[in-house]
């Protein structure tokens, strides 16, 4: 009988929220979890550290499996067999849950999508869209094609190097032209053959379709309790963001509400999530942009700086940027199949000092960091689901439970 | 967020044709037979109406697995079957088709002789065709125990097509070789996890089977059967007559089985083959032109 009730987490920002370490709760106080990527790809890094402290940035998989929770990546995934294996071995040496299980409509990406992606990246220089290099946004271009799309069901069709072979002789001219280049990065083709790519490339869709169940998104209520965990932010949405900096794929409720509908799913308890203040990674706009903030002491290990993104910026946090994303969200998912019951998560209290800084459309105001969850989800007009006080589940604190933590 | 550390260092690194540093025994999943998939283990196998599936259709393909079949068992397993259950989801000659794959092992000498998936009303089932354990034993002995298939439908599936409606679902046997005549007493209480009274033989199995399903047997002219076609027929055709069906090219089993099955539900034989277009319709007119001619014969009776 399928389950009739979920759970959602969604960044309220620019990703870096905190969804992994509130997936990670979550899926611990959940009974038969499965978290279930709505949105996104490998690009998408989202930490998690265990109360034993081994800490994992979660890509392939869904930031549950530390808690013990297994992943299912929807139809609206978009898969990457060259990382899947690699992320496999290391939660497996964390004694992660490493069950996955894939929607066949699921997207996969080739090593020739990330190929044309750093291209492009390399030929914007500065003028970076603050994407990741990976090929996500190439992967779902080449998708809209279907003589050159791959998706996790045809992995299982005969003849996949003739596929590649296609797309190699065919669609990457065909997309370069299209994209104004004259051809890919020297200092990638430099390294390489096409030849030994592909075979490798084969071997890692073996070793992915040997780790992964195939299942219909619209079988999801089978698995258990789900738990949805998108990725980026809000204000990364391709339909909301500022183009052309956004994510390809709509990173709030869309996607699942779209998959409930699938699942039999009736209603869904949405959380969004927010640091206390601002970041952005790479390029596009930031308002009210700062070099550091007066008050916070941010820790990001994750987030270190890298070639096809630059570093991670900071700025506080506007409450009435938030209001709108999260009324925007709600409102363009609405489904008369689906109820939708939000709330909001704000994190990294731990780094804030006796007081920062928030903004309401005007001007600064210093807050109590103890004040502060409450005061940004009125601003946001949710009620508060809780605070994170420090880096791992433990340091979650539950809105109802803070007469009792004092 | 961030992980654009696919740097030229690490394309250099994945210029490389296998998976490094890693043994393949950790990438890949383990080369055994896998506890789900075993007939002794697994109580029985149901095909169940649904709101999606009103009207299910059972249809189990079992394949021989063994080494006589060489590779094409490796590409009949990897490629054709899924491409045959793909076929049959799509093109729907019967009602809400549930699939079930059966791998047939040796009985005598085989640690694996028989693995049966799930039922399953979508593609799903392909990453479980994927999970079955090719052994890769097999001939010596002039024959398989196909017999196993048989049994299998009659001892361990339960279908409402069946019980509630009253009608067979399909059996397709696919491979190479004569069958064995029956099996064992040991050998059913070993491989089928149940106490038999006494071994069956070949026909015995069969009509056991027969009694919930319309079974054919798919001769793959490879292999054994290249060279012992005779021998082959021999064996098949005093049990399934012209339900015996022999295929020239064995890339073609998707049609042939879509095809038997719309023939057997009353479509015209010729239309069916045609409707294939290509080099498939001469392949699938040439395996079903006994069986096809007894279809139209019905129509005369």
């Amino acid at each position: 009988m399928a389950s009739r009730k979920a759970q959602a987490v969604i960044g309220a920002g620019y990703g870096d929220e905190g969804k992994g370490l509130l997936t990670d709760r979550l899926a611990s106080a959940t009974t038969d979890a499965v978290i279930v990527r709505s949105n996104g790809g490998a690009q998408a890094g989202h930490t998690v550290v265990a109360p034993d402290g081994s800490r994992h940035v979660f890509h392939h998989f869904g930031s549950g499996a530390l808690a013990g929770a297994p992943t299912h990546l929807s139809a609206f995934f978009v898969a990457h067999p060259m990382f899947f294996i690699g992320e496999r071995q290391a939660l497996k040496s964390l004694g992660a849950a490493l069950a996955v299980s894939v929607d066949p409509r699921a997207i996969v990406t080739t090593p020739f999508d990330m190929m044309i992606n750093q291209a492009l990246e390399l030929s914007r220089g500065t003028g970076r869209h603050g994407s990741c290099g990976l090929g996500f946004g190439e992967a779902i271009e080449r998708s809209l094609r279907p003589d050159h799309a791959i998706h996790t069901g045809d992995l299982f069709q005969p003849d996949l190097a003739g596929r590649l072979w296609r797309i190699w002789t065919d669609w990457v001219p065909q997309r370069l032209r299209g994209l104004g280049l004259d051809r890919l990065p020297d200092d990638i083709m430099r390294h390489i053959d096409i030849e030994t790519v592909i075979a490798r490339f084969l071997l890692d869709c073996e070793a992915y379709l040997d780790h992964v169940a195939l299942r219909p998104d619209s079988r999801l209520g089978e698995k258990g309790q789900v738990i949805f965990e998108g990725a980026q932010g809000l204000l990364l949405d391709q339909d909301y963001g500022a183009f052309p900096h956004v994510t390809r794929s709509n990173t709030g409720l869309r996607n699942m509400v779209a998959i409930a509908r699938e699942a039999g799913i009736d209603s869904i308890d949405a959380h969004y999530v927010t640091r206390c203040y601002v970041t952005r990674h790479g390029a596009g706009p930031l308002a009210h942009e700062a070099g550091g903030l007066a008050g916070i002491d941010m820790v990001d290990p994750t987030n270190a700086p890298n070639a096809w993104q630059g570093t991670l910026r900071l700025a506080p946090l506007d409450l009435a940027v938030l209001r709108a994303a999260i009324a925007h969200d709600l409102q363009a998912a609405a489904s008369n199949a689906v109820a939708v019951a939000p709330d909001l998560a704000v994190t990294c209290l731990d780094q804030a000092g006796s007081g920062f800084t928030l903004l309401d459309g005007g001007g600064p105001m210093t807050v109590d960091p103890q004040e502060a969850g409450r005061l940004i989800a009125n601003g946001a007009n949710l009620p508060l689901l809780g605070e994170s006080w420090g880096v791992d589940r433990n340091h979650f604190r539950k809105a109802g439970d803070f007469a009792l933590a004092g | 967020m961030g992980m654009g550390r696919f740097s030229t260092e690490d394309w250099a690194a994945y210029n490389r044709d296998h998976v490094d540093g890693r043994s393949r025994d950790d990438v890949f999943a383990a080369t055994c037979i896998d506890p789900r998939f075993d007939p002794a283990v697994f109580t029985v196998r149901e095909s169940r109406d649904s709101d999606i599936n009103p009207f299910s259709t059972p249809i189990i393909l079992a394949s021989d697995v063994t080494g006589s079949m060489g590779m094409i068992a490796h590409e009949l397993m990897r490629n054709g079957l899924i491409t045959l259950t793909s076929e049959i989801y799509d093109r729907k000659p019967v009602s809400d088709p549930h699939i079930m794959i059966a791998a047939i092992g040796d009985a005598y000498t085989d640690r694996a002789p028989l693995q049966a998936t799930q039922f399953e009303a979508d593609i799903s089932l392909a990453d479980q065709i994927r999970s079955l354990w090719l052994e890769g034993n097999g001939g010596g002995n002039n024959g398989e125990n196909y017999s196993l298939a048989h049994l299998l439908a009659a001892l361990k599936t339960a279908t409402d097509c069946f019980e509630r409606n009253g009608r067979k679902g399909y059996l397709f046997t696919i491979g190479d070789e004569p069958i064995h005549n029956g099996l064992t007493q040991q050998q059913i209480t070993r491989i089928f996890g149940t106490e038999a009274p006494r071994g069956l033989d070949a026909r015995e199995c069969l009509a056991l089977a027969q009694r919930s399903y319309e079974v054919f047997h798919i001769v793959i002219r490879e292999g054994y059967a290249a060279t012992g076609l005779d021998r082959v027929l021999r064996s098949w055709r005093p049990l399934l007559a012209e339900r015996t069906l022999i295929l020239d090219d064995y890339r073609r089993i998707a049609e042939l089985v879509v095809s038997t099955i719309e023939i057997n539900e009353g479509r015209d034989p010729q239309d069916v083959a045609a409707s294939w277009g290509g080099a498939a319709s001469a392949v699938v007119a040439q395996a079903v032109k006994d069986f096809g001619r007894r279809g139209i014969a019905r129509y005369f009776r």
